[in-house]
């Protein structure tokens, strides 16, 4: 057992070897044996009560969580579609005095919302 | 690691006995590295564990026996670890050594059993490490010198006891033990250079003892 400093990274061959040998309990294939032996129970809970019905169920609620999500995610890219495709209306447009604009008078002029059966007679006659 | 399985060399001849196969089958295991051990295991080979076994169970009941001191409370405490590791063979990461990972698990079994025994407290704790058998080229001074040994471990406290079996008798680095006992390096180094310093002071004043009596 040589004198180390602290920073000695090497290990004590003699050190280690005396503590080997206090230490060692001997006849380790009992205990390999032993031990293989004890972790037999824990191999049919690993795989054998692991059926197929087992494995859907363990599944299950992550699935449905991951479908609703899916389902949302859908829902949202479809509303983003369907908006797109609609006849963008500028500001300009907008802005545009009535009598420009290639809405029926009815709809633009007035105090008030125009009324539904005013907006379908308006489309029914610009056809 | 498959391909490497099967690429060894296969004894299926009919003649050949169930026993040949299966210690073919060991041999072959003991080219196999740990981390594909550990995934064959993983993935439900007895052998594959057992062979796991037989490589760790040397070290793994020194460190359990450097916690509890009673051998027989240590081979529990190291088979609770490897049942364990078993268990968890799932967070184990291929890329690091096994050797670390599974004294980690055994240092903590060790503990559990250690601080349950404390808790009873039925049992006496022999305050120092029991001895074991002696062989018969073992001579009384050897064996003297091994219970002073004993002894001198015994008083360390534990952390620094495991530091030091880990470091001058598994041969683990600093880096590997921090990792082990979840501690900084440098207070590993540190455990370790007092545990060395204290055990040769307890051989020294044992040695000269003896010098006196003789």
């Amino acid at each position: 057992m040589t004198p180390t400093s602290p920073f000695d990274h090497r290990p004590d061959p003699e050190l280690g070897e005396a503590l080997r040998r206090i230490l060692d309990a001997g006849d380790h294939a009992e205990f390999t044996r032993k031990v293989v032996a004890a972790a037999e129970p824990l191999w049919g809970i690993r795989t054998g009560a692991e059926n197929w019905w087992d494995v859907l169920s363990a599944w299950a609620r992550p699935a449905v969580a991951a479908a609703l999500a899916l389902a949302a995610a859908a829902t949202v890219w479809l509303v983003a579609a369907s908006g797109g495709s609609e006849p963008e209306v500028t500001l300009e447009d907008a802005l545009r005095p009535a009598d420009e604009t290639d809405l029926p008078a009815v709809l633009v002029v007035g105090p008030s919302p125009p009324d539904l059966d005013l907006i379908l007679a308006a489309s029914l006659e610009s056809r | 690691m498959w391909e490497r399985l099967g690429s060894l060399p296969r004894a299926g001849t009919k003649a050949m006995s169930e026993e040949v196969q299966r210690g073919l089958r060991l041999a072959r295991m003991a080219d196999v590295r740990d981390a594909e051990l550990a995934a064959l295991a993983q993935a439900g080979d007895r052998e594959a564990f057992g062979e796991l076994v037989a490589r760790y169970a040397p070290q793994a009941r020194r460190v359990a026996r450097a916690i509890l001191g009673n051998a027989a409370d240590a081979d529990d405490a190291a088979q609770d670890g490897f049942l364990a590791a078993l268990k968890h063979l799932g967070r184990y990461d291929p890329t690091r050594p096994f050797g670390p990972w599974l004294m980690r698990i055994v240092a903590n079994a060790a503990r559990d059993r250690w601080r349950r025994r404390k808790v009873r407290s039925a049992e006496a704790i022999s305050p120092t490490l029991p001895a074991g058998q002696p062989g018969p080229d073992r001579t009384a001074e050897s064996r003297l010198f091994d219970e002073a040994l004993r002894s001198a471990l015994d008083r360390l406290p534990e952390q620094q006891r495991l530091a030091v079996v880990l470091f001058d008798v598994e041969g683990y680095t600093h880096r590997e033990i921090a990792r082990i006992l979840d501690i900084p390096e440098g207070t590993v180094r540190s455990h370790v250079f007092h545990a060395r310093r204290a055990l040769r002071k307890a051989l020294a004043g044992w040695r000269e003892s003896r010098e006196d009596t003789v």
